[in-house]
Formats: structure tokens, sequence, C-alpha cells
């Protein structure tokens, strides 16, 4: 058996004159390279494409969660939302939503069936959410929030960041309710407020104690003092699978949906030991109750991919990328 | 003198209406508007229930546009309505339509599965039949002529209810097969969710059109 031979010489990087020229010895080091290289990317997972057309969008869909995979289920898909307007309203303080708030997770309708019956006589199914595969269910990016009464300066200091952030699992999702005085969800979040004074962990609104959105694109029923408020569902598009599979995506563009019957309770955590709560509590009238609050995204666009099997959801995801 | 005048007058314009009445008209010879078994044939009286199902190898149809294919299809249909003027042709009989139903359908709309069931509402509607075969169905501000359908779709069931654009349906009456033929007339969604689509037009042809007398007798209009 012939020894195996490096193809330079041992030793790395010297060079032994009259052997080998620089010019050979670099093509060779190259070639070495770029072979190690295509091994390494053959031993590497093959990384799936994002996919594409009716499915742009929807790359984080969690189709190899042990959740989604339950053979029970009677359906499964995924859904992505982008809101690019809008405000949020505690008390007399508004603030505006200038930053794209993104959301994305899977959906199961589990064999119980889960349905909610409207008055005009639909009957839409629940689903239930699974976290993303890729990246966050909800990404946003902190709103400045000026401080009641005090001149912006210094924007962190005499003003405070803003970023909402989930504070638990995303439920009752029902994507027929557009249209329809009823939630397309239930969302608890809390807020997170950055300023050089209020510390790491200062919040409105906790795990424990979350601001319950129920956004709807009908009319909501608040309590009083507000009034009925309506969303919009925008424009509504269906469409099927462009290669036979039975995965629906259903999109709705320009959307609006609202919610003014939330109630924001007490900030935590702001300060040294919690010291600075009192503060934000008095500025922004906290614990607010419901009927004083309210929250509007705009300009939302959703996309959501719906089909009767996993197996047909990961194809029909596959054959779009 | 003037006052004689014109009660002469009078007396022979009395006289003359009478003697036209009293006159077999010449338009009896084609019979009344509706007749049984052939044109000119026996009337069709007042209360007569007329019926019809689908023609032969005909669907009824509600398509989301005028010249595609999207949308509801159901072979099997019926309507019902009962004679409540029969004049002498030419003229128009009325009628009042207490029954139509669309059963057996299915759906291809995209994100739909099926349909659960079609509900023709707010019966019965006022329904007149011409000499020229003109069949018309009209409904009141208070009983509109309108549709529920429930379709079965992925995301759930929708309820979609849809009114008659103009509250009226104008169809075409044949002597051949005895049938009357609706033809893309047009429905707008009332009520329902978005995904309910927005528009729909509903054809159908029905016949032979017959009457519940002895031997269910063929419908003419003449």
């Amino acid at each position: 058996m012939r020894p195996f031979r490096t193809p330079y010489p041992a030793g790395g990087t010297r060079h032994r004159p009259g052997r080998r020229s620089p010019a050979r010895w670099r093509r060779g080091v190259t070639a070495a390279m770029v072979a190690v290289l295509a091994m390494a990317a053959a031993a590497l997972p093959a990384q799936a494409a994002a996919p594409g057309g009716i499915y742009t969008g929807l790359d984080g869909c969690p189709v190899n969660s042990a959740v989604m995979k339950d053979p029970t289920h009677l359906q499964v898909g995924c859904m992505t939302s982008t809101t690019n307007g809008g405000s949020m309203t505690i008390g007399s303080h508004v603030v505006p939503i200038t930053s794209p708030i993104r959301l994305q997770f899977g959906v199961y309708w589990d064999a119980s069936a889960p349905v909610v019956d409207f008055p005009s006589g639909t009957t839409a199914n629940v689903y239930r959410t699974v976290p993303p595969s890729k990246g966050q269910t909800l990404t946003s990016k902190p709103i400045e929030v000026n401080i009641p009464g005090i001149g912006n300066i210094i924007p962190g200091v005499t003003s405070v960041y803003a970023d909402v952030e989930l504070a638990g699992p995303i439920t009752e999702f029902v994507p027929l309710a557009a249209g329809e005085p009823h939630p397309a969800f239930v969302m608890p979040i809390k807020l997170h407020l950055y300023n050089a004074l209020f510390g790491l962990k200062c919040y409105i609104g906790s795990d424990r104690a979350p601001i319950v959105l129920r956004p709807t694109t009908g009319t909501t029923s608040p309590p009083p003092p507000a009034g009925p408020i309506s969303g919009d569902p925008g424009v509504i598009g269906i469409e099927a699978d462009p290669n036979g599979h039975e995965t629906i995506v259903a999109s709705f563009t320009d959307a609006s949906l609202v919610d003014n019957s939330l109630a924001v309770p007490r900030a935590n955590g702001c300060g040294l030991l919690g010291t600075l709560d009192p503060l934000i509590n008095l500025v922004f009238g906290l614990p607010s109750a419901a009927g004083h609050n309210a929250v509007v995204f705009s300009d939302t666009d959703v996309s959501l991919a719906i089909s009767p099997s996993l197996a047909d959801l990961t194809s029909a995801l596959a054959a779009s990328s | 003198m003037r006052i004689n005048r014109l009660l002469g007058a009078a007396v022979t314009a009395a006289l003359l209406t009478t003697a036209a009445l009293a006159a077999p008209a010449s338009a009896a010879a084609a019979g009344n508007v509706l007749t049984y078994n052939s044109t000119g044939g026996a009337a069709v009286p007042v209360g007569a229930v007329l019926s019809a199902s689908l023609a032969s190898g005909a669907n009824a149809t509600l398509y989301t546009t005028t010249t595609g294919t999207t949308g509801v299809k159901c072979t099997a249909s019926t309507f019902t309505s009962t004679v409540v003027t029969n004049p002498i042709a030419p003229g128009t009989a009325t009628e009042s339509t207490t029954g139509h139903t669309l059963s057996t359908c299915t759906s291809n709309v995209v994100g739909t599965t099926g349909v659960q069931s079609i509900t023709i509402n707010n019966l019965p509607f006022a329904t007149t039949s011409s000499s020229a075969g003109v069949v018309t169905i009209t409904g009141t501000a208070a009983a509109p002529i309108q549709t529920t359908m429930v379709l079965r779709s992925l995301l759930g069931n929708l309820t979609c209810v849809y009114r008659a654009t103009g509250n009226t349906l104008t169809g075409a009456s044949s002597n051949v097969g005895n049938t009357i033929t609706f033809t893309n007339q047009p429905f707008a969604k009332y009520s329902g969710p978005v995904t309910c689509p927005a528009n729909g037009y509903f054809s159908a042809k029905y016949g032979p059109v017959r009457g519940n007398a002895a031997g269910s007798p063929l419908v003419f209009v003449n």
C-alpha cells in the first residue's frame, strides 16, 4: 500500500525551494481549502431554503415541533403578521406605534375541534398556537414615549423607551373572526420600559398580571366610559397551493385590529427595588381600568397557511422554496 | 238636449262594453296565460300549485362571476308556486312562489370544503308570468329575496347571506320543455364573514313545469 502523501510539505507553511514554486503551492493550498469546505458543507445538514411564493414570510413555521406533530390534530398551519402603524392609549396618553411589530407562530386545531359561534351563524375554528421554529413569536423595536410634563431634552433620560413583550402564549386564535365582533386572538403582553434611571427590569404588566389584548377586526363592546370602535379585516385573499397541495393561504392586507376593553396594571421593577414604580404609576395613571385604554394595530398584513395535515403543510412549504 | 246626448253616449258605451265582455274574446282562442297540456288548453285554475325540478342535465349554480365556474353548484333544486290570477292571454298571470329549495350542492371556492346547506329565505315571493315569456320574482322591502348559504371551510363554517340585486329575479319561460330559465341573476353579499364571496350569479333551468291537477299536467304559457 502506498503511503498517503500530503499535497504540500510537512510543516505547513514552510516552502522548500526546488521542489514546488510558491504559485504551485498556493494553488495547492487553495484546492485543499476548497475541498475541505466542500466536505464540511456536505457534512452539515442542509439548510432549508425559506418558503416563497404565497408562503413568503412563513420561514419560522414550526413544522418540526413535537406539538405540531401530534397526529390527532385536525389541522395545522402557521401565521405571520406585520403591523406597521397604530397606537396604544393608556388613559390620556397616546403612544403611536412607529416601528413594525411582527407576530409569527404555528397553529393547530386539536382533536376536540373547538369552535366559536358568531351571531351571524358562522362557526369558526379556534386554534392553539405554537412558538416559531426561528426567531421570536413577537418582534418589535422599542418606541420612544415622552414623559408627560417633562420636555424631552435627552432621549432615554427625559423620555422612556417602551418595548412590547409577550407575557404568555397567544391563545384562542380565530382567523375566521375577521370582520366579526370577536377577538382574532388573545395576547398577554407587558411593556418593558427603558430609561437611564429605571433599571433593566422596569415593566408595566408582568407574566402574572399581564396586559391582555383581545384585538378584533370587528366592533368592540367596551365597558364605559369607552364607546365601541371598529377594526377592519382589510382586503382578504385566499389562495390555493400552486403545486396541488391541500394547504391554502388566507391573507389579510391592510387590516386594522382594535381593542379598547383592556386594563393596564401597575408598573413593577422600576428603579432600585421598585422605588420608581409609584412615580410611573402616577405619571401614566396606573393602574388604568378597562374602558380607559385602547390599542390599535393598523396597516397590518397577515398571512396564514392552513392544512389538514402536517405532511401536506411541510411539503407545500418545501415545494415553495 | 245636451243631457240627453250625454246619457245616450253613456248608454251606448255601456252597451258596447257589456257586449264586449259577453262575446267570446278573440284572445280566448289562445286560452288563458297559463294553460294545461297545450297552448290554448284548459286554463290553469286560480289556486293551482305549479312546481318543477331542475331540467334534465341542468344544475342550479351560484357562481362568483357571470362567466366563470367558481362558486356553488347544486344538482337538485325545486320551486313551487300557487296561481293567484290567470287572465286571458295575452296578459300576465300572477303567482305566489311558496317554495324554492336547493340541495346536493358542492363548492369549488378556494378554501371551502363543501356546502352544508342553502336556504331560500322570506318566502313567499310575488311572481308574474307574462305571455311574452318573462317570469319575474319580486321581494318586498320587509321580505327581500334572500338566500343563506352555509359553506364548510378549513377555518370553520361560513354563513353567507345574499340578497337579489334590485330585489327581483327575472327568468324566461318556454313552451319547449315547459321550462323556466334563470341566467346570471345577480346576488350581493348581505352579511357574513369577509371570507364569503362578495357576489353570486344565479342560474338554473327548471322544467317541465307541471300543475297539481290529476295527471300532473304540463303548464304552457300563452
